[in-house]
């Protein structure tokens, strides 16, 4: 496989191929990070269609020996997010979740608020603790990957984890007291 | 304990619930971009590339197609008996007709021809026959004895 790099100068260039195998290895995780972080699938493609864009303005920011491609990505990820929470103060959860075929069933409607409310309690987490749950919990990077990606301690990311999670789990035990 | 598990397994069926990836359009509308960003390289190489085709072509036709031989030089000159090509004669137009002059010339006048004098000849003066080609020019030079 050729290093993100290589691929990076290729495009610099003007290699389409080089491009489009960037873009496919690296729009999957990013979108499911911005989609997670934002939770409007809209915005998530937005803030993917952004970098991209500014890949091909000026890629020379990127430092291979600093980090891998997808943290400087990530980096970029986040800074677009940080501006467009202030500006929205907070992102809505997206209305258009996809209906279920058994939809018409009480335990799967059940399911879906379930997943509905956890997506709310995610999106209600500081950016910091919400992007520790997205990347180690929801896209199931190890504790290193996703300090590297946000370029902080392992320490940091363990105990941001930790508090995320209780505060989740408060959250949605809280849900369920109310709902019974 | 239990509440962390439960957490776990309702992240993981949201990462299952949630789309994957970007829809396919973002692809297409970020290769038009690429694509409008490149025009002119893509032009440039396009153009690097014919300029190449016909140095290439011309190349072959240049090795393939027979030379037109020049015209001998001097031949008819070294066919006449006697006659020494002169060393600045050569015009470059071929030789088609030429006017023989008898002429008296002193030994300086000869040696600014590029000619030597046979050291015979003393004299003041010698004689000579001057090759003159159909354009005026002196090709060749002969002693009379």
């Amino acid at each position: 496989m050729t290093p993100d790099a290589d691929l990076l100068k290729l495009a610099a260039k003007g290699n389409e191929p080089a491009f489009v195998s960037l873009y496919q290895r690296h729009q999957g995780p990013l979108f499911r990070f911005t989609l997670h972080m934002s939770g409007q699938v809209e915005t998530a493609e937005e803030i993917v269609q952004e970098i991209f864009l500014s890949l091909l303005t000026d890629s020379r920011n990127f430092v291979p020996g600093k980090g891998t491609l997808q943290g400087y990505l990530i980096g970029i990820a986040r800074n677009m997010l940080r501006t467009r929470l202030r500006q929205n103060q907070r992102f809505v959860s997206d209305a258009s979740e996809p209906v279920s075929p058994h939809s018409e069933l009480f335990d799967a409607l059940s399911k879906q608020q379930d997943l509905q409310d956890l997506r709310s309690a995610i999106l209600s987490l500081p950016p910091n603790y919400r992007e520790v749950v997205v990347l180690c919990d929801i896209e199931g990077l190890d504790y290193s990957q996703t300090a590297s990606h946000l370029a902080c301690p392992v320490g940091t990311v363990r105990s941001r984890l930790h508090r995320a999670r209780a505060v989740l789990s408060a959250k949605m035990q809280k849900r369920i007291r109310c709902s019974a | 304990m239990n509440e962390n598990t439960d957490l776990l397994d309702q992240f993981r069926c949201l990462a299952s619930t949630q789309p994957r990836e970007a829809g396919p359009y973002l692809e297409q509308k970020l290769t038009a971009a690429f694509r409008a960003r490149h025009p002119q390289r893509i032009r440039r190489i396009s153009l690097y590339t014919a300029a190449a085709a016909l140095a290439a072509m011309a190349l072959i036709a240049f090795l393939l197609y027979p030379k037109p031989q020049p015209p001998p030089r001097f031949e008819y000159v070294y066919s006449a008996p006697g006659f020494i090509p002169l060393p600045y004669a050569e015009s470059g137009v071929p030789l088609e007709s030429v006017v023989v002059m008898r002429v008296q010339m002193r030994r300086d006048q000869l040696s600014s021809l590029g000619v030597t004098a046979p050291a015979a000849a003393e004299s003041a003066k010698i004689s000579a026959d001057i090759l003159v080609g159909q354009d005026g020019v002196p090709r060749a030079v002969r002693f009379v004895q």
